[in-house]
């Protein structure tokens, strides 16, 4: 069971900690919200979906709600820290959808469906250590950066029987895409997509 | 009727196929054109009215999307999807491809239309409208064609009807010209390191040309943001720099009698002018691929052995030696030819273009006889002098 303690810091903004670890800063929340966004600005524009992983006491997913228009979906299994976050964001709570761990990969399929392929995982280091593993697993699904990666990636696409060819470098994006473009298990319209990309980094 | 042109190369490849568009409005005056090229040269559109509208796919993110560790490696392979996605919903009549990379060639394999002219790629395989496309450089083979020509004979347009008017309104631009006084422009700047002249160059031809023109206005011209890094050689030669707009570059040029340009994208706008046009091409800078391309012209490049030099890869050489190879003598000879007048032999090579069927170059051979030092002639053309 999740021990989950609401705080306060001393101007008086709400924080909370999960078994005596705090998942924000307790001094300025929400300074480290704009930090964190600041870190985070290239990674907004232009998405569709934005995947939060990690809620916390919640500051950088309001700071989020601020600064963009996408839809924001944040992966949180901590009914306690959804519950904070409506009550403390209330004008925010609208603007976000909570979906649980166990429930990732589904919505995340459900958006690409839609067309809303166009993503972005953000991590918040503080609200993801207590379930850093099963994060790490959909960070890679979203990344795409390695072998599972890109076989989430053609999955989520409806590609099923895709296998990565073998030595593809990840450190070295040009040789990865033209190592994809090479694979004909793919469609033509992949193959042309990741020759064009080729043809770009070389 | 809409038609989607397509050219994923720099902005001066972009402005050098502003008559092929033109000729396509001409032909199909009701059809809209549409026209998709990197974001970073948006820029193009101040001055190529004759597009309806343009799509643009930004280069910079594709590489910061493909490089950045914490984006999806899907995301820049998404962005061409999305923009191809869009693309084929307008429903194209007509392709037209207008670059010759691999890379748009593979872009028109993705774009669904009836008609396709230029080169695509299909299921691997190398598609033409015309053998002409077939025409291009590789190992030792060298295409005879300046790349208009190419394309102009590729999709079956006259080139001696080809219209090189860019559409934009003039813009109000008072060079301040007394009555006989010329205005001499200069393109010093260039994006490419190799293909740039030294600045000791350009102002010995600042001052030569003080010289032999007293009350000759001269203005460098630039984009607004790089005019910082002409106030340098401006406080020096106390030759102006004005940072212009691509459109307000047009009417410039309108307004000028000369202009000296580097390789860059000003020169195209040029050929829709009737300024005398000294083109240098060093370093990468190939005339005969993209030279300039009006009569009254003339281009003065290197005879360094290793000039055309590879679009890749920085010089070779201790000292870029094709800089060298042209003084500023031999531009104001060259001024001095277009003005009928003959002068000494030149260091460099130069040509002049001639306009016929297509476009060709002569050589300027070394022509005696008078120089512009003639002081005598100097005093009487002006009094006040």
């Amino acid at each position: 069971m999740s021990e989950v303690e609401v705080h306060f810091t001393e101007s008086g903004d709400s924080v909370v900690s999960l078994s005596g670890r705090q998942l924000s800063s307790f001094v300025d929340p929400m300074k480290e919200a704009k930090l964190w966004m600041d870190h985070y600005q290239h990674l907004i524009k232009d998405k569709d979906v934005i995947f939060v992983l990690g809620l916390g006491s919640g500051y950088h997913v309001a700071k989020l709600t601020e600064e963009v228009t996408s839809k924001i979906i944040v992966f949180e299994d901590i009914a306690e820290l959804i519950a904070h976050f409506k009550n403390t964001f209330i004008d925010k709570k609208d603007k976000v959808r909570f979906v649980p761990l166990s429930g990732s990969f589904n919505e995340i399929k459900r958006e690409f469906s839609k067309g809303k392929v166009r993503c972005s995982a953000l991590t918040f280091a503080p609200a993801i250590l207590h379930n850093k593993k099963r994060y790490a697993e959909i960070y890679q699904v979203l990344s795409g950066r390695s072998v599972q990666g890109i076989q989430a990636q053609f999955a989520l696409r409806g590609i099923d029987r895709f296998f990565t060819p073998e030595g593809i470098d990840f450190q070295s994006p040009g040789k990865a895409y033209r190592s994809l473009a090479q694979d004909q298990a793919l469609s033509s319209r992949w193959q042309n997509v990741f020759k064009m990309m080729s043809e770009f980094i070389k | 009727m809409k038609i989607l042109a397509v050219n994923f190369l720099r902005l001066g490849d972009i402005l050098m196929m502003n008559p092929i568009l033109n000729a396509l409005k001409k032909e199909y005056p009701e059809a809209q054109i549409h026209h998709v090229c990197f974001k970073e040269f948006e820029v193009a559109s101040q001055v190529m009215t004759n597009v309806d509208q343009w799509h643009f796919l930004s280069r910079g993110q594709m590489f910061r999307l493909a490089r950045e560790n914490q984006e999806s490696f899907f995301a820049p392979a998404d962005e061409i999807l999305h923009l191809v996605g869009a693309l084929n919903l307008e429903g194209y009549d007509q392709v037209i491809n207008m670059s010759h990379t691999r890379f748009s060639a593979l872009f028109c394999g993705l774009i669904q239309s009836n008609v396709k002219l230029g080169t695509w790629i299909e299921n691997d395989v190398l598609k033409t409208s015309s053998s002409i496309f077939m025409d291009f450089d590789r190992e030792e083979k060298v295409s005879e064609f300046h790349y208009l020509d190419w394309y102009l004979k590729g999709f079956g347009i006259d080139p001696v009807k080809i219209d090189w008017r860019f559409g934009n309104e003039d813009v109000d631009v008072n060079p301040d010209l007394d009555e006989g006084r010329n205005l001499y422009l200069f393109q010093v700047l260039t994006s490419d390191g190799k293909k740039a002249w030294s600045e000791e160059k350009w102002l010995n031809l600042f001052s030569l040309i003080r010289r032999r023109d007293p009350l000759a206005k001269m203005k460098m011209i630039c984009a607004p943001f790089e005019k910082d890094l002409l106030k340098d050689i401006s406080s020096k030669s106390s030759v102006e720099v004005l940072g212009l707009s691509l459109a307000e570059v047009c009417s410039w040029i309108r307004k000028s009698q000369y202009f000296v340009t580097l390789d860059t994208s000003t020169k195209h706008l040029a050929n829709d002018s009737s300024a005398r046009v000294i083109e240098l091409c060093l370093g990468s800078a190939d005339f005969k691929k993209q030279g300039i391309y009006k009569s009254n012209s003339i281009i003065l490049f290197s005879r360094e052995a290793c000039y055309p030099c590879p679009h890749e890869g920085s010089c070779h050489k201790v000292a870029r030696s094709c800089v060298e190879g042209i003084q500023a003598e031999d531009v104001a000879q060259a001024i001095d030819f277009l003005n009928g007048r003959k002068g000494a032999t030149m260091s460099c090579g130069a040509v002049e273009v001639v306009r016929e069927k297509n476009w060709k170059v002569q050589p300027v051979y070394g022509f005696k006889g008078e120089g512009f030092n003639d002081e005598a002639e100097i005093k009487g053309r002006y009094q006040e002098a």
